[in-house]
């Protein structure tokens, strides 16, 4: 298995690979640039819509986004011997605590036309969630956000529990700091 | 999508790779970095905005193209101005920077974006 992998390095160890590896590169950031610019104006969901709308069940994407960001632009360099293990650990025990809870949040399923009024105000807990009243009457991948104080009500529109923008730039930046601080790079 | 999900595997892949061979520096996170610490510092700055727009969102238009007086969607209109700025730094990268950037213009240059992508081109905008 170790002859298998090392004959398979081998092989990718061409500038050959590199330069392949940059035009990959540059079709996934051509391919996103394009969907987010041009998709948006159909109708239907682009990238950045899903990974939106995925809040709060995979808000542990924006912890990961911020590690992501950290590694690549922020990332230190550090002569002592680091911990790589433990760091791994804790990263990945704050990961999976941050996916659990994304999947802990539950759907004010509950809330209706009838009682929106009162129901919103119940369900949110001040500063940590909030609920969207989103009117889907243009089709089911595309809704518009509505004020819910001042909502006409109907049958088009969801509402939805979300993390409040405070929460989710707090776990954002979380993902930076701890990045910085447990992922960084060894310098030889 | 396919393709989108089809180029992160083979770049998953070769990542593998470059992180096992003897070619150091040979990561696509050490590229990236080494683009936009250069001539390519606007990369930062989309990185900021992309962050703002995925996962923040004001919840009004910093710039209200209807007030404006534009006719053109306001959605547009944000990707308009994310573009320029983005261009502006990519122009003035390739004609004034010499000599690579430091830590904190990195972190001015991704709080910038962020701040961009959360006031300009938010998703969480109340239409109604």
């Amino acid at each position: 298995m170790k002859a298998l992998t090392e004959k398979i390095v081998k092989q990718l160890d061409t500038k050959k690979i590199k330069r392949f590896k940059m035009i990959i590169l540059f079709v996934f950031i051509g391919l996103i640039a394009l969907d987010i610019v041009f998709v948006f104006p159909n109708g239907y969901p682009t990238i950045s819509q899903v990974v939106y709308d995925s809040s709060p069940t995979f808000i542990i994407l924006i912890f990961l986004f911020g590690l992501f960001v950290t590694n690549v632009f922020f990332q230190r360099e550090v002569t002592t011997t680091i911990n790589f293990k433990r760091n791994f650990i804790i990263l990945l025990f704050i990961s999976l605590a941050l996916g659990t809870t994304g999947f802990v949040i539950e759907q004010p399923a509950h809330i209706n036309c009838t009682n929106f009024h009162t129901e919103i105000a119940k369900a949110e807990t001040p500063y940590l969630t909030r609920v969207l009243c989103q009117d889907y009457t243009k089709g089911l991948t595309e809704y518009e956000n509505c004020d819910c104080s001042k909502l006409q009500c109907n049958d088009n529109v969801h509402f939805k529990k979300d993390v409040t923008v405070g929460v989710k730039l707090i776990i954002l930046l979380a993902g930076i700091v701890l990045g910085y601080f447990l992922w960084p790079s060894q310098k030889v | 999508m396919g393709v989108i999900a089809l180029a992160v595997i083979v770049l998953f892949i070769l990542e593998i790779s470059a992180k096992l061979n003897d070619i150091p520096n040979d990561n696509v996170n050490v590229i990236i970095r080494e683009w936009s610490y250069h001539k390519f510092y606007f990369i930062t700055f989309f990185f900021g905005v992309v962050a703002g727009h995925l996962f923040l969102g004001g919840t009004s238009r910093l710039v209200d193209c209807k007030k404006l007086g534009m006719s053109m969607e306001c959605g547009i209109f944000d990707v308009i101005i994310v573009a320029s700025l983005s261009l502006i730094l990519l122009a003035t990268g390739l004609i004034f920077q010499k000599k690579r950037t430091n830590k904190t213009f990195q972190v001015i240059l991704f709080t910038a974006g962020l701040l961009v992508g959360h006031f300009v081109w938010s998703m969480n905008h109340l239409v109604k």
